[in-house]
């Protein structure tokens, strides 16, 4: 068996590190592109929304590679997305790819994983400690990209922090054993901290909490590299969601997180009272705590047709005039030209700069 | 003699190059209008040329500035000391002329703006994003088709008591609702009245959807010359439009403040500019593909005299302006 799932941010480290210690050939698709893009958007409807699209293509490209298991998480709950998985079999199906489709859903997770053991010759408590070895490797990555946040607005060598951030990545990708990554751990912030002076100015730095649809926040291909960008204009971002509290709010782990859904819907429920599915609550309830955290500003993103997304942006502009923080709204549709998008992000950051 | 401590700001727009020459008390010594006719390292060429007396002779250049689309590429080639996006560029340069300005409403050649401001500072801003029906290339397109000079457009629509109605959604509507008129006979002072309010209230819907319009407003860029415009966006918002006298060029002296500011506030104390001189022999650019991954960006190289200066280009960053 050769499985692969979408790319999406650093999925495919995780994801490495999960089949590898449980003994399964992982075949990670190559980074999205426009190669990418463009076979997705051949074949999905016009009208569904990007993330759908770049899944799409991104499976094309893994069966390229020799994947014959596709793994897709879907069921209820969060929007249209839940039969994503269904949809994307039919389609590949008729554009002639062969291959098995695995969708990980609340009914038919556990039969999923004893056939993912069994191909292993393991039971299902056996790929247990594969998974808290993956769930290491997943902390690692996000703390790493943290750092690199931090480390990207506080200090002028850009590049640097860059390279270093890339050759973490890098690292990870190559650990195999707890011994390795505890020592990664331990060794994380001096590759920062050694490297790199924190020489920016720190009444330059502004704050920016990044918020809206998970697909566009995780991956750095599909919002073109946002928090590069922003780190490159000395800002300090912060996402609202990374993977580990993704999946943790996907098995319902979370509940006594004060980031659960509960706790979100109830910081929210002045502005929105309905579950409108996807992360549409939960966009709500962070601007609102970004701007008790008073951060300078919100950047909110969009995959173009996203029904939670859209409704959020009717009632941010609300929150935001209550709260007294500013947001910028992007919206996605596979363009590819930059320029527009630096300039949005340039004179935000010149605003926020200005409003001090 | 003493020489003149100068700035220079130079807006590298999709249709036209602006430059403005400013001292350092603010006051516009220069200014200077090129269509870019696709070739803005020879439009700014052009431009720079122009003034190489004063620029060799009683000027001494203490800062330059990029602003427009093409702020980079010009940016790295001139030795700019700042390199802004035009909203902010726009801002500063309404804010020079109008001290009270409110809302900025600038429309150029491939896009438009709203800019808004409470005391002295940019509290929102917008751009349009789907459709460039209203700027100025819309309008250089349907006076063509019309048979008329762009520069009498506003006059036209001034001859006009009964402007027509005219679908401002799109453009593509705008232009079928305009051959559909005609074909009917309207005379062509009503229609072209009529496109105006047509496109401020696509600007408005648009652009300046949810911004909070209040009086003072200036109107700049190119299309504000079109005083057909003026006086659509006057009766449709009720209000009185300011147009800045120098409207034409006031990305290019937002610039050149821009400059003049960072430099007082000692961000940089000589300037980086080097003259009309860096565009002496032949500048030529060639395009590659990068074979780096699978998206085969094209990457820019600029030339001078077969030698490379930098690249540009590229959704990685692995060429930006690297020699």
């Amino acid at each position: 068996m050769n499985i692969t799932a979408a790319r999406m941010g650093n999925l495919h480290v995780i994801l490495t590190a999960l089949f590898g210690k449980i003994g399964i050939n992982y075949i990670a698709p190559p980074p999205v592109t426009a190669r990418t893009y463009e076979i997705g958007f051949k074949l999905s409807p016009e009208q569904v929304c990007l993330p759908f699209k770049i899944c799409i293509g991104s499976f094309v490209e893994a069966i390229e590679k020799g994947a014959d298991t596709i793994v897709m998480a879907g069921g209820n709950g969060p929007c249209r997305f839940g039969l994503y998985g269904m949809l994307q079999e039919k389609i590949l199906n008729d554009a002639g790819y062969r291959f098995k489709m695995m969708v990980l859903d609340q009914d038919t997770v556990l039969k999923s994983l004893r056939e993912l053991a069994a191909v292993a010759g393991l039971g299902l408590l056996q790929i247990l400690p594969a998974f808290r070895f993956a769930w290491k490797i997943l902390k690692l990555s996000e703390a790493n990209e943290k750092l690199a946040h931090y480390y990207r607005a506080h200090c002028s060598d850009k590049a640097a922090v860059d390279r270093i951030e890339s050759g973490i990545e890098s690292l990870l990708l190559k650990t195999s054993t707890h011994r390795q990554a505890d020592k990664l751990s331990r060794d994380l912030k001096n590759y920062y901290r050694t490297e790199l002076k924190t020489d920016v100015d720190a009444r330059e730095i502004i704050k920016i909490g990044i918020l809206g649809e998970i697909y566009m926040m995780l991956d750095p291909e599909a919002n073109m590299n946002i928090n590069r960008r922003l780190g490159y204009l000395n800002v300090w971002v912060d996402k609202t969601v990374y993977l580990s509290a993704w999946l943790l709010k996907l098995t319902s782990l979370d509940y006594f997180s004060k980031n659960s859904y509960v706790n979100q819907k109830k910081t929210a429920g002045n502005y929105i009272t309905s579950d409108i599915g996807g992360k549409g609550v939960q966009t709500i309830a962070s601007a609102i705590n970004y701007a008790k955290e008073r951060f300078d500003g919100l950047i909110h993103l969009t995959p173009f047709s996203c029904m939670p997304e859209l409704v959020a942006t009717t009632i941010l502009p609300k929150v935001c005039a209550d709260k007294g923080i500013e947001c910028l709204y992007l919206t996605y549709d596979g363009h590819t030209s930059e320029a527009a998008l630096v300039t949005r992000l340039e004179a935000f950051v010149d605003m926020l700069r200005m409003r001090r | 003699m003493d020489k003149k401590e100068v700035y220079i700001g130079i807006d590298v727009g999709s249709v036209s190059v602006n430059l403005a020459i400013i001292d350092g008390r603010g006051n516009l010594l220069k200014k200077r209008y090129i269509r870019t006719n696709g070739a803005p390292i020879n439009a700014v060429r052009k431009a720079l040329s122009e003034n190489r007396a004063e620029l060799a002779g009683e000027y001494d250049v203490a800062g330059a500035a990029t602003t427009g689309s093409g702020r980079h590429l010009i940016g790295y080639l001139i030795g700019a000391d700042e390199i802004k996006n035009e909203i902010t560029a726009h801002a500063v340069g309404a804010m020079h002329y109008f001290d009270d300005v409110s809302t900025v409403i600038e429309i150029g050649g491939q896009d438009s703006k709203i800019i808004i401001i409470e005391n002295k500072i940019v509290v929102d801003f917008a751009m349009n994003t789907i459709c460039a029906a209203g700027t100025g290339s819309f309008l250089d397109q349907q006076a063509q088709r019309l048979g008329i000079d762009i520069s009498e457009f506003g006059s036209y629509a001034l001859e006009s008591v009964m402007p027509t109605k005219i679908a401002g959604r799109c453009g593509v509507f705008a232009e079928s609702d305009m051959i559909h008129k005609q074909q009917i006979g309207y005379p062509k002072h009503d229609i072209i009245a009529g496109l105006c309010f047509a496109l401020v209230n696509n600007y408005l819907n648009n652009v300046g959807r949810g911004k909070k319009i209040d009086d003072k407003i200036v109107f700049q860029g190119g299309v504000a010359a079109n005083r057909g415009i003026v006086k659509a966006f006057g009766e449709t918002l009720s209000r009185q439009i300011f147009v800045a006298e120098h409207y034409d060029v006031m990305g290019a002296i937002g610039a050149a403040l821009i400059s003049l500011k960072s430099r007082e506030k000692g961000r940089y104390s000589k300037s980086k500019f080097k003259g009309p001189e860096c565009f002496d022999g032949d500048i030529t650019s060639d395009a590659f593909e990068c074979a780096g991954c699978s998206n085969r960006c094209e990457i820019i190289s600029v030339k001078k005299e077969g030698t490379r200066l930098f690249n540009i280009g590229g959704r990685c960053g692995k060429y930006d302006y690297k020699g």
